[in-house]
């Protein structure tokens, strides 16, 4: 496989599964507001009042930032080593 | 204060518009080429240009509507602060790279890379415009009702002023003044909303379990608030909520065009990644503004009428909120906020809207590419003129209309319409001319139709018994049949045209991976 199809390969997968994980996260999160709300609004843990809802929306939030920091960390990482690699294969 | 001006605002906002006119005097000496008009010659750094970014999804409606939603009905207003931060790892995940790779100034450069450049130009336009127009449309109306209630101006005073404005900062500044006015007030946006935030927490120790038992004592639903009450019931709507949010900002034209504002697909990520950080920390600032409010206004008579209500509406809670901890110059400064978070993002559309019609429309439809950089300057000019005259125009016919689904329809329309164009043209090589045509225009007639078949319009506006299409929002409908239609199009497509367009892919694959090295 050519350098190129190999970083076409590693950029289409790793939007592929950062893409599916969140669209999962993010739909099963609203689709349990509708069918188990009553799920959603238990308290976290005994003797406070904070929910599992706010929890987790804030968990989501949170996961969706943390998540596009880890996506540009590994895109920058393998993703620059094969551009690099591309440049060095040209220029020669 | 909803009678007579408001003085400390109007004082904080006039230093506010002083200020950005001088950014458009020293900008528009950095603004005659095309280059530099559409994309400030590509000179900002992924963290400038994220912030810009934000503060053109951080509008009145975030700040002010949501922590509304959260003071109305608590934990639901989350569900809105968790919808407005997930599209943006989406336009990460699947965009930034390759639309900054591949376009130069608007995301219908990227669509007609190897798809028939008059047909693909044409519906991304149209895709375009009709996302500007509807935002603009609920930007004025909000606008007007909002500075009437804020500085005490009348309503139609309020909207020629913020057209007069957006048409100068455009006209004159292009991408560089409306970047700057974007990025300045996204710091005053963050700074007003964290200082209120943290004046908030403070009340309770920084305790988030205190405040909420103290919100549960005070709301009228009492503990309910902690959970879902009902405001998305059904699972169409829970989807087609969730599809709007997760995949209209990355088909929103003013959004897109700010990653030709940096240099390469390096920082273009490096703009995705802070504009989403940015964005999801002000998500969780509002949801505690939106709290707070809950608790410290119900001790505050003074801001509510005879009824309870608050003063001027429910958009207005975290105002009143400013002035109950603060006092009336904290009140007028988080009011000069709100009223420039209008203004930047009115800016910001109208130069979208410039964009395609003087690069889209005429440069590569009317003239083949064939007009001069003056020219096209020249249409570029004036078109915020005539956005500026529709915007002020549409804003004083629809005084006093409820246009708040008009700008669902719009995120709808960017998910359904914009979002796949751009998409399959970049991941999938069977795409063709056709099926993006058939695809687009059926993805936004089917929008249309289901909005004006829905609750909002059928009913409210018209006044119809009950709607032929029960739900709010259209998109799980209106994508699907855009993504199925694009789909059984290209497929089936034995044209010329078609060869030409799946012969295409791999050349475009390369430049969207590598960027200029691929020009050798």
């Amino acid at each position: 496989m050519t350098l190129l199809a190999q970083l076409s390969r590693f950029m289409r997968r790793l939007s592929l599964i950062f893409s599916a994980v969140l669209v999962v996260a993010y739909l099963g999160f609203n689709l349990a507001v509708v069918y188990a709300p009553g799920w959603l609004s238990a308290p976290i843990m005994e003797g406070t009042i904070i929910s599992r809802g706010i929890v987790m929306a804030i968990l989501l939030i949170a996961g969706a930032i943390a998540a596009t920091s880890l996506f540009v960390r590994l895109l920058n990482r393998r993703g620059d080593v094969l551009l690099e690699a591309i440049r060095k294969e040209r220029r020669s | 204060m909803s009678n007579g001006a408001n003085w400390s605002a109007i004082s904080m906002f006039v230093l506010f518009v002083g200020a950005t006119l001088v950014m458009t005097y020293i900008a528009a000496r950095r603004s005659r080429t095309t280059d530099e008009f559409y994309a400030a010659g590509s000179r900002f750094g992924g963290a400038a240009n994220g912030l810009a970014i934000s503060g053109d999804y951080m509008s009145a409606s975030t700040f002010l509507g949501i922590s509304a939603m959260v003071y109305a009905f608590g934990f639901d207003g989350i569900l809105y602060s968790i919808g407005g931060t997930v599209g943006w790892p989406i336009i990460l995940f699947l965009i930034a790279d390759r639309l900054r790779n591949l376009g130069r100034y608007t995301f219908a450069d990227v669509a007609s890379y190897r798809l028939d450049r008059v047909s693909m130009r044409g519906i991304s336009a149209a895709g375009s415009l009709a996302v500007i127009t509807l935002y603009l449309l609920t930007q004025m109306v909000g606008a007007g009702a909002l500075i009437e209630v804020l500085f005490g101006l009348p309503y139609e005073v309020a909207v020629t002023l913020v057209g007069i404005l957006m048409t100068l900062y455009v006209t004159f500044g292009g991408m560089l003044a409306t970047t700057w006015v974007q990025i300045v007030k996204a710091l005053l946006l963050l700074f007003g909303g964290t200082v209120l935030a943290l004046l908030v927490l403070a009340e309770f120790d920084f305790s988030l379990g205190k405040l909420l038992e103290a919100a549960t004592v005070t709301h009228a639903l009492g503990g309910a608030i902690v959970g879902p009450v009902g405001s998305i019931g059904d699972p169409i709507t829970a989807l087609s909520l969730g599809l709007a949010f997760l995949f209209g900002p990355a088909g929103l034209p003013h959004v897109l065009m700010r990653f030709f504002t940096v240099p390469d697909a390096h920082e273009a990520r490096r703009s995705a990644l802070y504009s989403t950080a940015i964005i999801g920390y002000f998500q969780i600032v509002v949801f505690f503004i939106g709290l707070g409010a809950i608790v410290i206004l119900a001790q505050h008579p003074e801001a509510k009428t005879a009824t309870g209500a608050l003063i001027g509406g429910g958009n207005m809670a975290s105002v009143h909120l400013a002035g109950a901890l603060v006092g009336d110059l904290f009140m007028g400064f988080i009011s000069a906020v709100a009223f420039a978070t209008i203004l930047a993002v009115v800016a910001g559309l109208t130069l979208a809207a410039s964009s395609a019609v003087s690069h889209d429309l005429y440069a590569h439809i009317i003239r083949h590419g064939r007009a001069t950089d003056k020219d096209i300057m020249r249409v570029a000019r004036i078109t915020p003129l005539f956005v500026g005259l529709i915007a002020i125009g549409l804003g004083i016919l629809f005084k006093g209309q409820n246009v708040a689904f008009l700008g669902l329809l719009a995120l709808s329309i960017a998910a359904s319409v914009n979002f796949p164009i751009l998409v399959l043209a970049m991941f999938w090589r069977g795409l063709t001319t056709r099926g993006a045509l058939w695809g687009g225009a059926v993805g936004l007639v089917v929008a249309i139709t289901l909005v004006v078949l829905s609750p909002a319009v059928w009913v409210v506006v018209m006044g119809n018994e009950s709607a032929p299409y029960p739900y709010d929002y259209p998109t799980l409908f209106s994508m699907a049949a855009s993504v199925i239609t694009t789909w059984l199009v290209s497929i089936t497509d034995r044209s010329a045209r078609a060869d030409t367009d799946r012969a295409g892919f791999d050349k475009q694959e390369e430049r969207a991976l590598l960027g200029k090295m691929a020009d050798g």
